[in-house]
C-alpha cells in the first residue's frame, strides 16, 4: 500500500515538475515567436511581398490569369539567360500591365514600348499586338496597327476585339469594304457587341471620302478617358457636310440603343429621360448648330468634356435618342419599347394612333403582362377616344384587350378624373354604337368599370 | 520516467458556440471560429503571453463560420480561409477584417469541412483549398482564380449524394502530385487523385466519418487516419494497394461516443490525438508491424495494418470535444473546442520522448 502511495506520489511530483518545465519553455518560446510573428507582420506591410506563385492554376494552360490579377509586385527577376518559358510569360504579362499603365495615362508612345517588350517575351500571346494596335490607333498610326491586329488574329483567330480594331485601323487607311468585313465579322461572333454595330451603322453609312479619325469604338479593357478628336477640322468640307458630321458624331456617341441612325435632321430636341446622369446642358449646343462654324467647334469641346470619364456610365444607360418625328417606330415586341415610343410620340396624337394601329388589340395582354401603368392607359384611352372615334373605327376590341391585361383593375383604379371621365365615354359610345355583340360588352364594362 | 500526458494550461470561456481552433503560423496566437446563438457568425483572435489567454480582436459576421484554414496562406500573408453555414468561403487578412480578400459562394449548403495544401511551407505545388459540403460535393479553389473553382468533385446525375463531412490533401510531395481524401456522413471513403483527376480508391467503413487526415501532407501516402461516429479510429496504410482487399487497416474503440477529430502531431507523424464526444482526448502512437506488406494468399501484395496504442486519455470536458489543433511552432502546445463554448489550452508533455 504505502509502494502504491509512494508511487502515486512521485508521479504527481513528477507531474507537477514536467508541468512547470514545461510552462518555462513555454514561456521563453512564446517571447520568441512574437520576435518572429512581429517580423512576418512588417513584412506583408511592406510592398515588396514575395507574390507571385511559381505554380500554375490547375488546368491553365497559359498565365492568362496574371492578365486579370493586378500585379501587386514586380519580384526582381535574375537576367540569366536561361530564363523558362514560364518566366518569360510572367515578365511578359509584367510588362503588359505596365503597357496598360500608360495606356490608361494616355502616354501611348510608352504604351506602344512596353507592349513590343512584352511581345518579345512572349510571342504567343494574341492580346499583346492586339493592345499594340489599339496604342498605334490612338497615336493614328493605322498601318501598323493594321499589321498588329494581323499578328494577333495569326496567334488567335477568334479573337474579337483584334477584328474590331483592325476594322478601324483599315477604315481609317481608306480600306472601308475591308474595315466593313471586319466589323461584320466582329457581329458575327458577338451579335450584340453595340460599339460593333454602331461601328458598322456608321461605316456603311458615312461618306467615302476623306477617312475620319474619330475614335467611336469603345474599348472595353481600359476605362481610358476618351477624346473625340477630329482630325480633319472641317474645313475641306461644306459647311452643311460639316455640321452633320458632328452632329451624327454627337448623336452616335450619345444614343447607344439608337435603331434608326438617320440623325440628320434634327429639329427638336427630345428631352432626355430622367434617369440619365447626363447634363442638361449638353443638348443646348447640339441643337444650335446650323449656323456657325464656331457652334460645331462648340460641339466639339463640349463631346470633349462630355465623353470624358463618363464613357462606361453612357455605355450602360439606354437613352432616348434625339431622334426625328418623322418616323413611326415599328411595332413593339414588349411593354418598355412600347412605353418608350408612346412617350416619344407623345406630341402627335396622329403617330400615336398610327403607331397604336400597328399593334393587334388581341396581343395587347401579351405585350403590356404585368407593366402596364396608369398613365399609359390614360394616354391610350386618350387616344382611342380622340382619333379613333373621330375617324370611326372600332373601339371594342381595344378595350377587350385592354380588359384582358393583367391586373386592368388596379390600374384603372388610379385613373385621373379626366382619364376616368374618357373611359366612360368609351364605354357609353360601344354600347349605344352596338359594337360587337353583347357577351364582349359586358365583359369589357366588367373589368374596366 | 513518466509518460507523455495531457495537461490543461488555460480555459476561456466565451458566450457563443464554437466550431473551430486553428494556431495562426509562427505565432503565439490563434483563432477561434464560432456562431452566435442569433446565428450570426464570430471569430476571436487570442494571444497567448505567460500562460494566459488575451483576447485581441473579435469580429462578427453575417454567415456562421464552420470551420478555417491557415494551410493555404503564406507566411507573409496568412490569410485565414473560412467556410460558412451559409455555402460561402472566403479568404481573411486578419489585420483587415472588414473586407474578404478572396470570396467566392463556394456550396449551397453549409461548409463542412476545409483543407488547404501548399501554402505555410507544407506541400509542393500551388496553393490550393478544399471544401465540402452538405451538398455532396468537394470543390478546390485556387485565390488566383475568381468565383469558379479549378475543380469540382461531386456525384454522378443521378447518384444519392451523401454529405461531405470532412476533407484532406496529402501526397503533395511534388508539384503536380496531389491527393485529396473525403468522408462522408455514410461512411464512405474516397482519395481522389488530383493529377489524374479520377477515383484512386474508395471504400465504406460502416460508419459516417467525422475526421479524415493523412498523417503528412506533403509526403507520398503514408497513412490515413479516419475517425467515425460510433467510436472507431481507423488507420489505413497507404503503401501497399491490394487490388481486390484494398489498403490494410487498423482498427480502434475508443471515447466510447463519436470521435470527432483526429489530427497527427506535426513533429511526429505516428502520434495523434483523438477527441471524443464525451469530452475526452486520447493520444495515440502508431506503431509499424515489423514487415509493412506481405504476399496475400492469392499472390500480390497486400499491407500489413500496425497497431495502436493509447499513450494517454484524460477527460477534460461534460460534452463533445469538437476541434484540436496542433501548435506547428511549439511541440507540445494545443488547443481544442468544445460545445461547452470552452476554448482550452492543452501542453502534451514529454512528446520528444516518443
Amino acid at each position: 500500500m504505502t509502494a502504491k502511495a509512494a508511487e502515486m506520489q512521485r508521479e504527481v511530483r513528477e507531474n507537477a515538475e514536467d508541468y512547470q518545465n514545461y510552462l518555462k519553455d513555454l514561456y521563453s518560446w512564446e517571447s520568441e515567436i512574437k520576435v518572429k510573428d512581429e517580423l512576418l507582420k512588417k513584412a506583408s506591410q511592406s510592398p515588396n511581398i514575395v507574390g507571385e506563385q511559381e505554380f500554375p492554376i490547375r488546368n491553365r494552360k497559359t498565365t492568362q490569369t496574371l492578365n486579370e490579377t493586378p500585379c501587386t509586385n514586380s519580384p526582381s527577376f535574375q537576367n540569366s539567360g536561361i530564363l523558362t518559358d514560364h518566366q518569360n510569360k510572367q515578365k511578359a504579362a509584367l510588362e503588359k500591365n505596365k503597357g496598360n499603365e500608360y495606356f490608361k495615362e494616355e502616354k501611348y508612345e510608352q504604351a506602344i514600348e512596353y507592349y513590343s517588350k512584352a511581345m518579345e517575351l512572349d510571342p504567343s500571346d494574341a492580346i499583346l499586338p492586339a493592345n499594340r494596335a489599339i496604342a498605334l490607333i490612338k497615336v493614328k498610326r493605322f498601318v501598323e496597327a493594321e499589321e498588329d491586329c494581323n499578328r494577333s488574329l495569326k496567334l488567335d483567330p477568334s479573337f474579337v476585339k483584334a477584328y474590331h480594331r483592325r476594322g478601324t485601323a483599315r477604315y481609317n487607311t481608306g480600306k472601308v469594304e475591308q474595315a466593313l468585313d471586319d466589323f461584320k465579322k466582329v457581329l458575327s461572333i458577338e451579335p450584340h457587341n453595340k460599339a460593333a454595330l454602331q461601328e458598322f451603322e456608321r461605316l456603311s453609312k458615312s461618306s467615302k471620302d476623306s477617312p475620319k479619325s474619330g475614335v467611336t469604338e469603345k474599348s472595353k479593357e481600359s476605362n481610358s478617358k476618351k477624346r473625340v478628336s477630329f482630325d480633319q477640322p472641317l474645313t475641306n468640307k461644306s459647311r452643311k457636310a460639316a455640321e452633320i458630321e458632328p452632329i451624327k458624331m454627337a448623336a452616335e456617341i450619345i444614343d447607344l440603343s439608337l435603331k434608326h441612325p438617320s440623325l440628320a435632321f434634327v429639329n427638336e430636341i427630345v428631352p432626355f429621360p430622367n434617369n440619365v446622369k447626363i447634363e442638361p446642358s449638353v443638348q443646348i449646343p447640339i441643337a444650335a448648330v446650323n449656323d456657325s462654324k464656331q457652334e460645331s467647334l462648340g460641339i466639339e469641346k463640349i463631346l470633349n468634356q462630355f465623353s470624358c470619364g463618363k464613357n462606361i456610365e453612357i455605355k450602360n444607360v439606354e437613352i432616348q435618342s434625339a431622334k426625328t418625328v418623322d418616323v413611326i417606330p415599328s411595332p413593339p415586341k414588349n411593354y418598355i419599347q412600347f412605353q418608350q415610343d408612346w412617350t416619344r410620340l407623345e406630341k402627335s396624337s396622329d403617330f400615336q394612333y398610327k403607331y397604336l394601329k400597328q399593334i393587334n388589340p388581341t396581343k395587347l395582354p401579351d405585350l403590356f403582362r404585368e407593366s402596364l401603368e396608369t398613365d399609359i392607359l390614360g394616354g391610350i384611352l386618350k387616344i382611342l377616344k380622340k382619333e379613333f372615334f373621330e375617324r370611326k373605327e372600332a373601339i371594342l376590341p381595344w378595350l377587350t384587350g385592354l380588359s384582358q391585361v393583367k391586373r386592368i383593375s388596379a390600374v384603372t383604379l388610379f385613373l385621373s378624373s379626366d382619364q376616368k371621365s374618357d373611359l366612360e365615354y368609351l364605354l357609353t359610345h360601344i354600347q349605344s354604337n352596338s359594337e360587337g355583340s353583347e357577351e364582349e360588352r359586358k365583359m369589357v364594362f366588367q373589368k374596366l368599370k | 520516467m513518466t509518460n507523455s500526458r495531457i495537461l490543461i494550461l488555460n480555459e476561456k470561456s466565451v458566450n457563443f458556440t464554437l466550431f473551430c481552433v486553428k494556431w495562426i503560423p509562427c505565432s503565439a496566437r490563434l483563432a477561434v471560429l464560432g456562431s452566435h446563438p442569433k446565428g450570426t457568425g464570430v471569430w476571436q483572435i487570442y494571444s497567448l503571453s505567460k500562460g494566459q489567454l488575451e483576447l485581441l480582436t473579435e469580429v462578427e459576421k453575417p454567415f456562421a463560420m464552420k470551420c478555417g484554414t491557415f494551410a493555404a496562406s503564406s507566411f507573409e500573408n496568412r490569410l485565414m480561409a473560412t467556410g460558412d453555414f451559409n455555402g460561402n468561403l472566403n479568404l481573411w487578412d486578419l489585420e483587415k477584417p472588414n473586407s474578404a480578400v478572396y470570396s467566392a459562394s463556394a456550396h449551397t449548403s453549409i461548409i463542412n469541412d476545409i483543407d488547404g495544401v501548399g501554402g505555410i511551407n507544407v506541400g509542393k505545388g500551388a496553393a490550393e483549398l478544399a471544401t465540402c459540403s452538405r451538398d455532396g460535393c468537394v470543390k478546390i479553389w485556387d485565390a488566383r482564380q475568381k468565383d469558379r473553382p479549378v475543380a469540382i468533385l461531386e456525384p454522378e446525375e443521378g447518384q444519392t449524394r451523401h454529405d461531405c463531412w470532412t476533407v484532406a490533401f496529402g501526397g503533395a510531395y511534388s508539384s503536380s502530385d496531389r491527393l485529396l481524401a473525403a468522408g462522408f456522413d455514410n461512411g464512405d471513403l474516397k482519395i481522389f487523385d488530383l493529377k489524374t483527376m479520377k477515383v484512386q480508391w474508395e471504400t465504406n467503413v460502416g460508419n459516417g466519418i467525422c475526421s479524415i487526415e493523412f498523417d503528412r501532407k506533403d509526403i507520398e501516402q503514408n497513412k490515413l487516419t479516419v475517425c467515425t461516429l460510433d467510436s472507431r479510429i481507423f488507420v489505413f496504410d497507404l503503401t501497399t494497394k491490394h487490388p481486390n482487399k484494398g489498403y490494410a487497416f487498423a482498427r480502434q474503440k475508443a471515447h466510447k461516443s463519436t470521435v470527432w477529430s483526429g489530427t497527427h502531431l506535426p513533429q511526429n507523424r505516428d502520434v495523434f490525438m483523438t477527441t471524443g464526444g464525451n469530452g475526452s482526448l486520447c493520444l495515440w502512437q502508431y506503431e509499424y508491424p515489423s514487415k509493412r506488406s506481405a504476399k496475400a494468399t492469392d499472390g500480390s501484395p497486400e499491407g500489413v495494418a500496425g497497431n495502436l496504442k493509447m499513450i494517454h486519455e484524460v477527460g477534460v470536458a461534460e460534452q463533445p470535444i469538437t476541434s484540436f489543433n496542433w501548435n506547428a511552432d511549439k511541440l507540445g502546445l494545443a488547443a481544442s473546442t468544445s460545445f461547452d463554448q470552452t476554448l482550452r489550452i492543452l501542453a502534451i508533455t514529454k512528446l520528444n520522448c516518443l
